[in-house]
């Protein structure tokens, strides 16, 4: 064993650089044959070698190799220190090692497996695997797990285990056919796979072409084709996968799919775009899987990418639900929301208008805020603006959604009354039972009929009854006569007739116009002032035709307003202009009449406001619809409002009287006086009024027949289109008015129909009351809107007036109707109170009327005894005030106006005792907003800072950068030269002066100096009072003189001495040349430059200071300085150099030593000491001072 | 009840800046009436004249609110806003954030805006600007600050904050005792 040789690696270590391979082969070769030497150079970055190791191969034996590792290991060669290891083997070596051996192995065992079973087969009588005879499936004798197959031959069973599975399946041969085919195959082919394969052989798994590759085998030359093809396919799918195109594509497809489905593609591909966050890392997905498509065929990655893009489609419809979820969550939200939603992010400007102005009264605020920033915002009006009722140009234009309401509410109050329409003669029957117990009391009450003014529609239709039949028999006796002539008869003759008559033609003054409608043929109830109007207009009184366009359009005819209305609208046909303009005259005389009513003042004012207003919407509307329409709105709901103030206190006395005459137990006294008075001043009015109607009127004793005519006039005024005089026109109005009544009803009407009429009329009426009252109530709201926004700035004036001028009338109507407080008639709020008591006093008026239609009149009195109409302090001031100025309407008016003018100063006074807290409040708000100022200042400047901020960040170019004297910023440039120059000067003078001082002894100069000094401290405390400048001047002047002086005081002592003399003497010469230009100094005032830095205090401290060692020198030294002199002069002639027993060698260290006490000089300093701080202080506050005043 | 100091006055309003700006003037300057600042209780109630004047009929203990309460002092004399206060800032907020309708119900519970619910936001809002939030329908839900600014919402990540949350209507609900 020993001999034996082996081929062994060795480690050398410790070489000398400059070795050789040779030199090592021979080294090592009396040890074994060295076959191969590898040497390692080490070096470090400059090129010196730092070590040099090799490995040899070396086949020795292992004695040999024993003795080689003990001799040369830790030897020295060429100075180093060997040193010699066994190594690892070398890899390749190792390597090839490894291969045959496996090579060597695999021949072997396969050669022995086959010899093995062969012969092991032998001995069980199988020869060459074969058994002819026996049946397949027999097992062979010792041999477990072979059995004969199938033709034959002997096979063993196999245990197999699929691939991928755990699951071992038994291989039976015998039942197989083919197996062994496949079995002879395959070792065939083992037997055939090369060395070389076999090597590195392992099982096979998927990725054996990956580790063929590392193998370095390189696959046959038909897979590359194979490899292109799927690289083909590959690319492909990865060109569909990785990139957008691929994502739209599935989507297209997946669109495509979709397509069956509800839904838009649009909308998913916002989805899709949503959630692009999750496609985004299906690419990286993909890339992951090609490394398994390689493996895979082309077919296979086809569908996979399908299966792929079905899990997308998955994943689409999980989101599609879910963002349909949240559809349905967010219905209400518009589609444009959801894309809202969908999209990624907006970013909107800061004038960005929100759809919806969450805050109540802001609207106006925010319009007003905008308009300040200049922002054009235009608000949505539609829906939030409730004042928009109110003004003109949005009824003309804009509130066509409005007017569908009052047309619904006519028609729904219509079909009731037309439904009605049969069932009524039996009431009609009722109330002409209970109306002619009426008549009875109105008969006894006939003689002092001025209260007749019953145009309460119930009433007067109750009465017409009655009054058709005489009418009848009028018309039968005098259908022909003149209508004036058949008014006056009836009015003069016939107490009935008194109240018959009126009642076709009142109701145009009282609200309801339904009572000629009574008189009129049964066809139309609603249509009669129209038709009379019509009547009037052709000339022909009984024209039954005209109307029937209107009739259908007009749902509401029951108002007198809306009969008005209609009226002008048939007019308008003709000429509107004029017509609007007649409209206004009537509207004015209805006022007239509330005036008459309430004794009204401001009633021009008003009527002018009326008409600004009025003749806008008549103007602007160009269809007779849109005519009708808007005033429901504006136009008729303030006649409307009017109406009801001019009707409601026409009742009232009416019914107190009525309550007086029929039942004069109930009547009050004051209320009787009241009525008396109202109507008296009524007759009034209308006496001014129409002085051609008072010729009728006095024939006339109704009150109210005198009111009537003047709408008659009125009526015809619209209707004629007739520039005449008024008088004429109500002339002329009421005969052919009276004569429309009297043909009308000589046109003799069937008395059922007239009742139908009658009942139709009230119903009419009753729903007029009740529309009215609901306008009422709308008014309130409105008036409330109003208020609130009555304080707006941007608001037109004339709607102010009218919200004004409505409750002006309101508190007419109060003070005559209801009498509530004057007073409180200013404030807005009381005013709404007011208003909707008068609502519902209104309805509950109209209610008894309509519910208690067959009520007697003591009901209604009853009903009105409860609201007495002057009640309280205010109406007592009412009445007096009444009563002082009679039926002069003028005075009246200026009543009212002071009436007025006592509230608004009422108002004032009530101002003043808020003012003080309105002050505080003012006050408060001012100082609220210097705050906010200065916060928002504060804030700017922030921003300002920051801009700064921001310029200096800006990037600066110092090479670019060239001083330019006109730009501010550039100031920091300059360097102030000047200053540092002067300053430099100054110094460096003074530091020459003193350092040429220095040597100053001589004693002339210090007494011209002393003495000079004694002056300026002499007047040092003037110095000091006059000029500071000057002082501070003279004294820096004087600085470099006293240094000279304590010099000469120290060298004083000295100068006893004769060498001290004449050395000093050796600088006369010199110091008397100095001297001059020093007295010049002081002589000289310098002008003082006029910087604050020169005047530093701590200069003038230290001069100060000096000073004061000046004055102390001076103390101490004063006397000696003259004795010095003396000596000085006596010795003149010292010698310069110093002889035995030399004074000054005495007197020197003198000098050394403290002549003076030390107590004594603390005490004199200290005596001093006080009075120099005094000094410096007060010398530091004056030039403080000054530097205050310069700055 | 009292009026604000100087000093009080100064810290609401610079609060108040932050959200409305110089539109603080239009709540002192109001032209439908006199309104002003009081406080009580360390809250800070905006109130009308009136208001005020029926309030101070009130003894100071029993006075729970007044007018609508714009904030509260803390200990620390800095300056909260209330939700309650969003009545006024909303209709005159210079810097607004919608929110989209999934992210609402988050923020009405309290929480930040992150950016995958950010729906739209104003331009040039700068970084801790006091926003006011909407959603989508425009209906204001609170106010926070901005975490971030425009320009930097775009960038981020859709998990970063946007907006602080300071205060939603949800609290009235959940603050509903401490609300005044």
């Amino acid at each position: 064993m020993e001999m034996t040789k082996h081929l062994k690696r060795l480690f050398v270590g410790g070489l000398h650089h400059t070795v050789s391979e040779n030199e090592i082969k021979e080294r090592f070769s009396t040890f074994g044959a060295v076959t191969d030497v590898d040497l390692v150079f080490r070096k470090d970055n400059e090129g010196n070698p730092i070590k040099t190791f090799g490995y040899i191969n070396i086949n020795a034996s292992e004695r040999d190799l024993k003795q080689c590792i003990s001799v040369l290991n830790k030897s020295k060669w060429k100075g180093e220190t060997l040193q010699v290891e066994l190594a690892k083997e070398c890899f390749l070596h190792k390597l090839a090692q490894e291969r045959q051996v496996v090579a060597e192995n695999q021949f072997k065992q396969q050669v022995n497996n086959t010899t093995k079973v062969v012969e092991s087969l032998k001995k069980a009588g199988v020869e060459n695997f074969n058994i002819r005879s026996a049946v397949p499936g027999t097992e062979i004798p010792d041999h477990k797990d072979w059995v004969v197959s199938k033709f034959g031959r002997v096979l063993p069973i196999l245990h197999l285990r699929k691939n991928g599975q755990k699951k071992i399946i038994k291989y039976d041969p015998s039942k197989y056919c083919h197996n062994i085919k496949k079995l002879d195959h395959v070792t065939n082919f083992e037997v055939k796979t090369p060395v070389t394969n076999l090597t590195w052989h392992l099982e096979e798994t998927d990725d054996e072409e990956i580790r063929k590759k590392k193998r370095g085998d390189f696959p046959a030359p038909t897979q590359p084709a194979k490899r292109k093809k799927l690289s083909v396919s590959k690319y492909n799918v990865v060109d569909s996968n990785g990139s957008d195109n691929n994502f739209t594509a599935n989507m297209s497809s997946y669109a495509v799919e979709d397509n069956g489905k509800s839904g838009s593609n649009k909308d998913r591909f916002i989805a899709a775009t949503e959630n692009k966050f999750a496609f985004s890392k299906l690419p990286c997905s993909k890339n992951r899987n090609l490394d398994r498509q390689e493996t895979n065929a082309s077919s296979k990655s086809n569908t996979w990418s399908k299966a792929q893009i079905a899990c997308h489609r998955s994943g689409f419809e999980e989101q599609e639900l879910i963002s349909e979820r949240e559809n349905n969550k967010t219905e209400e939200l518009s589609q444009a929301e959801h894309k809202l939603q969908d999209m990624p992010l907006e970013v909107v400007g800061e004038d960005y208008v929100l759809r919806h102005q969450t805050h109540w009264a802001l609207n106006d605020l925010r319009k007003g805020m905008l308009e300040d920033v200049n922002i054009n915002h235009i608000s949505n009006d539609s829906g939030s603006e409730y004042d928009s009722a109110d003004t003109d140009e949005i009824i003309s234009g804009k509130t066509i959604s409005h007017k569908r309401l009052p047309r619904t509410k006519f028609s729904e109050k219509r079909n009731p009354l037309i439904s009605n329409t049969e069932g009524d003669p039996k009431k009609k029957e009722y109330n002409s039972n209970s109306n002619s117990s009426n008549k009875d009391s109105e008969a006894e009450s006939s003689e002092s009929n001025l209260d007749s003014d019953y145009e309460e529609m119930m009433n007067s239709c109750f009465r017409i009854d009655l009054s058709l039949t005489d009418l009848e028999q009028l018309a039968n006796s005098s259908s022909k006569a003149k209508k004036e002539n058949n008014k006056l008869q009836s009015n003069l003759k016939l107490v009935k007739n008194i109240s018959l008559q009126p009642s076709p033609v009142n109701p145009l003054p009282s609200a309801s116009g339904t009572k000629i409608s009574q008189s009129m043929p049964a066809w139309k109830k609603n249509t009669i002032p129209k038709k009379i109007a019509s009547a009037i207009h052709d000339e022909d009184s009984s024209d039954c035709e005209i109307t029937p366009n209107k009739q259908l359009i007009n749902p509401s005819p029951s108002k007198k307003t809306m009969s008005l209305f209609k009226s002008k609208e048939e007019n308008s046909k003709g000429n509107k202009l004029i017509n609007d303009q007649l409209f206004l005259k009537v509207k004015r005389k209805m006022y007239k009449e509330s005036d008459s009513d309430s004794e009204t003042s401001a009633v021009d004012k008003k009527q002018k406001v009326n008409q600004s207003k009025n003749v806008v919407p008549s103007d602007s509307d160009s269809d007779e619809k849109s005519n009708f329409k808007p005033p429901p709105f504006k136009g008729t709901k303030f006649l409307q409002f009017n109406t009801p103030t001019m009707t409601i206190p026409s009742h009232k006395p009416n019914f107190g009287i009525s309550e007086n005459k029929t039942e004069k137990l109930k009547s009050e006294i004051q209320n009787l006086c009241n009525s008396e008075l109202l109507n008296g001043e009524r007759c009034g009015d209308c006496g001014d009024a129409n002085e051609a109607v008072n010729a009728v009127k006095q024939k006339m004793v109704h009150f109210k027949q005198t009111e009537c005519p003047k709408f008659e006039a009125s009526t015809l005024l619209v209707v004629e289109t007739s520039h005449v005089k008024e008088e004429r026109e109500c002339k002329d109005g009421i005969d052919k008015d009276v004569r429309n009544t009297a043909r009308s009803l000589a046109a003799g009407t069937p008395q059922n129909s007239e009742k139908h009429l009658l009942d139709n009329q009230k119903r009419l009426a009753a729903l007029h009351e009740r529309q009215k009252e609901t306008e009422m109530q709308k008014k309130l709201i409105q008036g409330a809107l109003t208020n609130l926004d009555n304080q707006k700035p941007d608001k037109g004036k004339h709607i102010v007036f009218d919200f004004e001028e409505e409750s002006e009338n309101n508190a007419l109507f109060k003070d005559v109707g209801e009498n509530l407080k004057e007073e409180d008639t200013k404030s807005q709020e009381k005013l709404h109170v007011e208003k909707a008591f008068e609502n519902r006093t209104i309805g509950k008026l109209f209610d008894s009327e309509e519910d208690n239609e067959d009520d007697s009149d003591e009901d209604y009195n009853g009903r009105f005894k409860l609201k007495p109409q002057f009640e309280g302090k205010a109406g007592h001031k009412l009445f007096d005030l009444q009563s002082r100025f009679g039926t002069d309407e003028r005075f009246r008016m200026d009543e009212r106006f002071l009436e007025s003018e006592d509230e608004n100063t009422e108002e004032s006074v009530m101002d003043k005792g808020q003012s003080p807290e309105d002050e505080e409040f003012a006050d408060e708000k001012k100082r609220a907003l210097n705050i906010l100022q200065s916060v928002i200042q504060f804030d700017d400047e922030k921003s300002d800072l920051r801009k700064e901020q921001t310029r200096f960040k800006k990037f600066k170019d110092v090479s670019a950068l060239r001083y330019d004297p006109t730009k501010e910023d550039h100031i920091g440039f300059e360097s102030k030269l000047d200053d540092s120059t002067k300053k430099s000067k100054k110094e460096k003078r003074k530091a020459k002066e003193e350092a040429e001082k220095l040597p100053e002894v001589s004693t002339e100069i210090y007494y011209d100096v002393n003495v000079d000094l004694k002056e300026m401290f002499d007047s040092g405390t003037k110095a000091n009072e006059v000029k500071w400048d000057m002082k501070d001047d003279s004294q820096v002047q004087d600085q470099p003189v006293e240094s000279p002086e304590t010099v000469d005081c120290l060298f004083n002592g000295n100068s006893k001495e004769d060498s001290a003399g004449f050395t000093f003497s050796f600088f006369d010469d010199a110091t008397s040349n100095t001297q001059k230009p020093e007295l010049g100094y002081q002589i000289e005032s310098r002008p003082m430059p006029a910087f604050p830095w020169q005047e530093d205090p701590r200069f003038q401290d230290s001069s100060s200071e000096d000073d004061n060692d000046e004055e102390k020198d001076l103390e101490s030294c004063g006397n000696s300085t003259e004795k010095t002199e003396v000596i000085f002069s006596k010795k003149n002639a010292n010698l310069f150099f110093f002889f035995k027993d030399d004074q000054r060698l005495k007197d020197g260290p003198k000098l050394f030593c403290r002549t003076t006490d030390l107590e004594e000089e603390k005490h004199n300093w200290e005596e001093k000491r006080t009075l120099l701080i005094e000094e410096y202080r007060k010398k530091h506050r004056e030039a403080k001072r000054k530097i205050k005043a310069k700055q | 009840m009292r009026p604000l100091t100087d000093e009080e006055t100064r810290l609401l309003f610079e609060k108040l800046s932050k959200y409305i700006g110089e539109n603080i003037k239009l709540l002192v300057d109001r032209p439908d009436g006199t309104y002003c600042f009081r406080l009580h209780n360390d809250r800070v109630y905006y109130v009308s004249e009136k208001i005020l004047k029926l309030a101070t009929n009130i003894s100071r203990d029993k006075l729970v609110s007044f007018g609508t309460c714009f904030g509260k002092f803390t200990k620390t004399l800095k300056f909260r806003l209330h939700i309650t206060a969003l009545d006024y800032l909303a209709p005159y907020a210079k810097y607004k954030v919608w929110v989209k309708p999934g992210t609402e119900q988050s923020f009405l519970y309290g929480n930040h805006i992150l950016k995958s619910g950010l729906g739209r936001i104003t331009e040039n809002t700068t970084q801790y600007q006091g926003v006011v939030v909407y959603s989508m329908a425009d209906i204001p839900l609170g106010f926070g600050v901005a975490a971030k600014s425009t320009q930097d919402c775009r960038r981020v990540d859709p998990m970063a904050i946007v907006v602080f949350h300071q205060a939603d209507v949800g609290e009235y609900l959940r603050n509903e005792d401490t609300l005044t």
